[in-house]
């Protein structure tokens, strides 16, 4: 069974047609990757995905249950980690703070008995606090533990966001353009990490990745959006070097101009 | 593992061993803030007690706009509607008549007034929440005097504008007994107020104000958290509210409405940015200082020799004094007061005196401000 499909998906922004048709499909422990050039419609379908937004048409299923209707804070307690394009964290909070508002769904008390104050909350409190700083060493980002968020680099808050989604104890990650922000080096890491995250967690992916080489090494699968439409799907490497593909990311001429460059 | 990761914490600033010397010294320092609220108002006497009993009642006012502006970024103009109907509510279940309310009457118009308090504010958050920043300002603006006027004015709810006796019950009939019982309940909201920030619902909160994208990926209810900001912060108003009506010994309906209830709506809006939203000592003293201006005013322009003149226009020198306060805070300190006393709550805590926070990478700017 699937972790996550899409079937024939659509959404409408007025007189755009952001997502029409369009269905895919993330099979357990696959790390599937969502490639386009912008404006093709990747974010909106992660919104769709994650319950941010209401598809118009099509129903998402996650793991053979519907969850089209499912509002975003009951899906990221079902299992939904996601990341966002430009950085989804509490800027004003600290890195610990973030991590724990994170584990939210699992802190093992509800919001009146903290108020309260029990014993039970204290020791939740300092599991959480364990589990944040189990994150933060997975991450090699130990340093960064006290500080506010605020401050700190682009790169940095970019993997402290992965930290924050794996934070929710997710099933399927859903990572908006991970390598953003990070050099050829911090990418290739960033590859070794999804792949290490997978094997030890068990974790499924889908991936919004700009970085070519990172999608070829880490992805299983690739889909292609164009004008909120697929227009490919397959293996990387066959992504790679689809006709259609080249076209839409370099403009309509692109394969004629190569063939006349090679002659 | 874990080695690795106390190599790489931060150990640019070690905190220091606090010393005996400095750990006396700042046991000496606690204990004089503390004594200062007790003390002084016993020393001062009677009519002073009943004036330190307002700032008690307006702490408690100040930290209930803390949870809805400081922590939820619900901005409300409506919070005096709240302290009335939790005033109302009291007076009315006291009964008391010209007697001496009961021990037993009295318990259940505070839990009462509190209960009012969060029902009447969870009406208004639901209609509220999907409105943000100044139309929400507008929105809890006008429910404030709407509700105000329309319950306030009910013949027999207030007393056919007479207004309700509350009579304190024998024990607390002394100005500075009952300002004592008024502290004790400062310190339960602030007990409240502490463990909501430290735990799920102060984070939830918090992220939700800044941002209701990243909050709900962190599987926060938005609309229920907003709900539970409102409804905490309309009991804490609902028992100021009973505060008040035993404080005047009555419950008066022209407190809360029309000019005099959006004075104070304003008021209380002025104090939590002039204490430093989000900061729970400094929306104290700013909300003190606030309770206490009549008072202060009165002496000065009594000892000036302008008494008369300050009796002619005591509706319009506290809210002048509280706009330029405002101005001052907005142009020059944006933390407010927070900000101010936030070294000496760090130097209380154990850590060096310094100006500077250790967790500030760099100025991220006023979104947050704890003391």
């Amino acid at each position: 069974m699937s972790v996550l499909e899409l079937n024939s998906v659509s959404i409408r922004f007025g007189g755009l047609q952001a997502l029409d048709d369009v269905s895919l499909k993330v099979n357990e422990w696959e790390i599937v990757g969502l490639i386009g050039p912008n404006g093709a419609g990747k974010t909106t379908l992660f919104n769709c995905v994650t319950g941010f937004y209401r598809p118009h048409g099509g129903r998402v299923h996650y793991r053979g249950s519907d969850v089209t209707e499912v509002p975003p804070h009951r899906k990221a307690a079902m299992g939904f980690g996601r990341t966002f394009q430009n950085v989804g964290m509490v800027k004003g909070a600290t890195v610990l703070e973030n991590l724990k508002t994170a584990q939210h769904a699992h802190a093992g008390y509800d919001a009146l008995t903290g108020i309260v104050g029990t014993q039970t909350v204290l020791a939740s409190e300092r599991e959480l606090t364990a589990k944040s700083d189990a994150i933060l060493d997975l991450l090699g980002l130990g340093a960064v533990r006290d500080l506010r968020v605020g401050g700190l680099s682009y790169g940095t808050l970019k993997l402290l966001e992965l930290g924050c989604a794996l934070a929710t104890d997710p099933d399927i990650l859903l990572l908006d353009e991970p390598s953003s922000g990070m050099g050829p080096d911090e990418a290739h890491e960033l590859g070794d990490r999804l792949l290490t995250l997978r094997k030890e967690l068990g974790l499924t992916m889908l991936l919004i990745e700009h970085h070519v080489p990172l999608v070829t090494r880490v992805c299983d699968y690739v889909y292609v959006l164009n004008f909120g439409q697929l227009l490919a799907e397959g293996a990387p490497e066959m992504i790679r070097n689809h006709p259609d593909v080249v076209a839409a990311y370099l403009g309509g001429e692109a394969p004629e101009a190569l063939e006349e460059a090679v002659q | 593992m874990v080695a690795t990761s106390e190599l790489l914490r931060p150990t640019t600033h070690p905190h220091p061993e606090v010393t005996t010397a400095g750990r006396v010294g700042r046991i000496a320092v606690i204990v004089a803030i503390a004594l200062v609220p007790v003390a002084v108002p016993g020393l001062l006497g009677g009519n002073q007690a009943q004036a330190c009993t307002l700032a008690a009642i307006y702490a408690v006012i100040g930290l209930s706009m803390n949870i809805l502006v400081g922590y939820a970024g619900q901005i409300s103009l409506g919070q005096q509607a709240f302290v009335g109907v939790g005033a109302l509510a009291a007076a009315n279940l006291a009964g008391t008549g010209i007697n001496a309310a009961d021990p037993f009457s009295f318990g259940l118009a505070f839990v009462a007034a509190a209960a009012i308090g969060a029902a009447t504010a969870v009406l208004l958050g639901a209609v509220a929440l999907r409105i943000k920043g100044l139309y929400l300002a507008l929105v809890t603006l006008v429910f404030g005097s709407v509700a105000a006027d329309a319950v306030f004015t009910v013949e027999g709810l207030n007393g056919h504008s007479a207004g309700v006796p509350a009579t304190r019950p024998t024990a607390l009939s002394g100005n500075y007994q009952f300002y004592l019982f008024c502290l004790a309940i400062v310190l339960v909201v602030l007990y409240v107020d502490w463990s909501f920030t430290r735990t799920k619902a102060g984070r939830a909160v918090n992220a939700l104000r800044e941002n209701e994208s990243v909050a709900q990926a962190f599987a926060v209810n938005v609309m229920g958290y907003k709900l539970l900001a409102f409804s905490i912060s309309g009991a804490m108003a609902g028992l100021a509210g009973a505060m008040y009506a035993f404080w005047n010994q009555s419950f008066s309906d022209k407190d809360f409405t029309s000019t005099a209830g959006f004075t104070k709506a304003l008021i209380f809006l002025v104090m939590v940015v002039v204490g430093g939203l989000g900061s729970r000592t400094g929306v104290i003293i700013a909300s003190a200082f606030f309770g206490l201006l009549d008072t202060l005013l009165s002496w000065a322009f009594k000892t000036a020799g302008f008494s008369n003149w300050y009796i002619d226009h005591k509706n319009y020198v506290p809210g002048f004094i509280g706009a330029l306060l405002l101005l001052q805070t907005i142009v020059m300190n944006p933390g407010g007061l927070g900000q101010v006393v936030r070294p000496i709550g760090r130097w209380l805590g154990g850590r060096r005196f310094s100006l500077h926070d250790e967790s500030e990478l760099a100025d991220v700017g006023p979104t947050h401000v704890r003391a």
